[in-house]
């Protein structure tokens, strides 16, 4: 179950699994522009002041590997399809991504991939348009957890309450269930 | 972009495949097909499916018709640049990533203040003065620039702050964007070159009412440079500078010119060139001093991205561009985090997830 890793994601996962990308175990893929959007300056407060030591974690696939076969259909595709305007089914409102989220988009329909992304109208317009499946960070630290791929100590716990303390997207009840069921902990509430 | 649907009639036809067989090979209804050919534009998935079917690519489907969107005309570049097919290019390029957020704004007609088409120099004076008292700036003083994004905001024309790309060798830009009128301001421009092209641009929005062109014309060129400097600077202050200086030694000259640029932000060649339209034995090289003046102005963008809390920010760029962000605000709930990050001029989109909270904090208040 190959993933696509968007930036909020990213920067929510990637403490608690460093080797994210680099162990293939871990099945997280994500592309240049997300990993440079990652490490740029932030003009307003820092929240993520931890993140030039995982500089060398985050791994993107080349551009050659993007490009592969048939990515150049799909990337006409979803720009012809973009600019004539895709209503997501949930606000009534036109999609309106910009060319970044089109290539991530365009990335993830030619491997197949599912995706992880905090933003809602990438995500609808993936999910509505093409039926990939969008993936909380919750949903995909549980498949970790299950995996044997990171242990549910204290440290874990520490990071989940920084989601808590920086606002990040609420995690679904159900990954919350589950989170719990498998860790034998409680999961952090709002403070 | 717009979906033909009659394509797949077209098409189908062509390969010999009924539209039953055709609905039945993508799991659909025959319905469903006739609802495609009829306008409704086909899930993604279904569309991949339906071209590999056809055996055609899926962007034979769309009609590539920007052009029916988007105008850029082509005006005069900053210390007359050459205009190349690259700089014409990058500006549609940048202009084509608004496409689809300026077909779904509520279109703002433009004020029409001005309905002459001349290009006569008493005009330029005439529709100058129009438009200062449009403004209530009615005063003798040279218009700053936050009066200035006042009077464009007052005429219903949109301005927009961005990183130009290099080849775009402009201060400003004028365009029109599915009816829109909407002016390009390069984040780089110094406060004090940014006031002559935003009115220059804003003069070619309103003329384009009544004479749409994108061709280039000098004659037009030079009239919405007339009309500009006339709304910078009223006759009264040239002729009150005029009368401080002439009879100065050069060095007192540009002291005194430089004075005067400090206290109402303006360079000092732009008060030489118009010095020179009534004196034209009247000379003087100021050429050192404009750019050390220019070394006490921050550029616009530097003034915007100055703010440090997004409140401040965002307040900002309420003041200097009022309907661009009325406009977002109304759509934003459309706009991913990072086309508002590239619609505000930002970079980051971990910014514009912030900057999406306190637009929706301030909408709630509103």
């Amino acid at each position: 179950m190959f993933v696509l890793c968007d930036t909020s994601s990213v920067l929510m996962l990637l403490r608690i699994a460093p080797e994210m990308f680099a162990d293939p175990c871990f099945e997280c893929v994500t592309i240049p522009e997300v990993r440079n959007e990652i490490f740029r300056t932030q003009k307003f407060k820092n929240k993520y002041a931890w993140r030039e030591k995982y500089k060398n974690k985050v791994k993107a696939v080349s551009m050659l590997e993007m490009e592969e076969e048939g990515y150049k259909t799909i990337s006409d595709l979803v720009e012809n399809m973009h600019y004539a305007g895709i209503v997501n089914e949930e606000t009534g409102k036109i999609i309106d991504l910009s060319r970044t989220d089109r290539i991530f988009a365009s990335y993830a329909i030619n491997q197949d991939y599912n995706v992880t992304t905090a933003d809602k109208n990438l995500a609808a317009f993936l999910i509505q348009q093409f039926e990939i499946k969008n993936y909380t960070p919750l949903e995909i630290l549980n498949e970790w957890i299950k995996g044997k791929l990171v242990d549910a100590d204290d440290t874990l716990l520490l990071i989940l309450e920084d989601w808590i303390r920086n606002d990040e997207p609420v995690q679904p009840k159900e990954a919350i269930r589950e989170f719990e069921s498998l860790t034998h902990k409680k999961y952090p509430s709002k403070i | 972009m717009s979906w033909r649907g009659a394509k797949i009639d077209e098409i189908a036809h062509q390969k010999g495949i009924s539209k039953t067989k055709l609905a039945n090979a993508i799991g659909i209804s025959r319905q469903t097909i006739n609802d495609w050919i009829n306008g409704q534009i086909p899930k993604g998935h279904h569309l991949l499916e339906m071209a590999k079917i056809l055996s055609v690519s899926p962007s034979i489907f769309f009609a590539d018709d920007y052009q029916e969107d988007i105008i850029v005309p082509v005006h005069r570049q900053r210390k007359n640049a050459k205009i190349t097919p690259e700089m014409q290019k990058a500006a549609i390029d940048l202009v084509k990533e608004y496409r689809l957020f300026f077909k779904h704004s509520i279109n703002t007609p433009v004020v029409p203040v001005i309905r002459s088409t001349s290009n006569n120099i008493n005009d330029a004076r005439a529709i100058a003065y129009k438009l200062r008292e449009y403004l209530n700036h009615t005063d003798i003083f040279p218009l700053d620039y936050k009066n200035t994004f006042k009077l464009l905001e007052s005429l219903g024309i949109y301005v927009i702050f961005q990183d130009f790309p290099q080849d775009i060798k402009s201060y400003a830009f004028y365009t029109k964007i599915a009816g829109n009128r909407v002016v390009f301001v390069n984040n780089s421009t110094n406060l004090l070159d940014l006031i002559f092209p935003l009115l220059h641009e804003a003069i070619h929005a309103l003329r384009d009412e009544v004479n749409p062109s994108s061709d280039y014309d000098e004659n037009e060129e030079d009239f919405c440079d007339e009309v500009a400097s006339y709304i910078q600077f009223t006759e009264e202050y040239i002729k009150m500078i005029y009368d401080m200086i002439k009879d100065l030694p050069d060095g007192k000259k540009i002291n005194r010119l430089k004075d005067y640029g400090q206290r109402y932000s303006h360079s000092i060649h732009g008060v030489i060139n118009r010095i020179q339209k009534t004196d034209s034995k009247f000379s003087l090289k100021a050429g050192g001093a404009d750019t050390n003046l220019k070394k006490e102005f921050s550029t616009i963008g530097e003034v915007i991205n100055s703010q440090s809390s997004v409140y401040k920010y965002l307040e900002l760029l309420r003041n200097l561009t009022p309907l661009y962000m009325h406009a977002i605000q109304d759509q934003i709930e459309g706009i991913s985090d990072r086309k508002l990050a590239f619609l505000l001029g930002t970079e980051n989109t971990i910014d514009a997830e912030l900057i999406r909270k306190e637009l929706k904090t301030i909408k709630s208040g509103d």
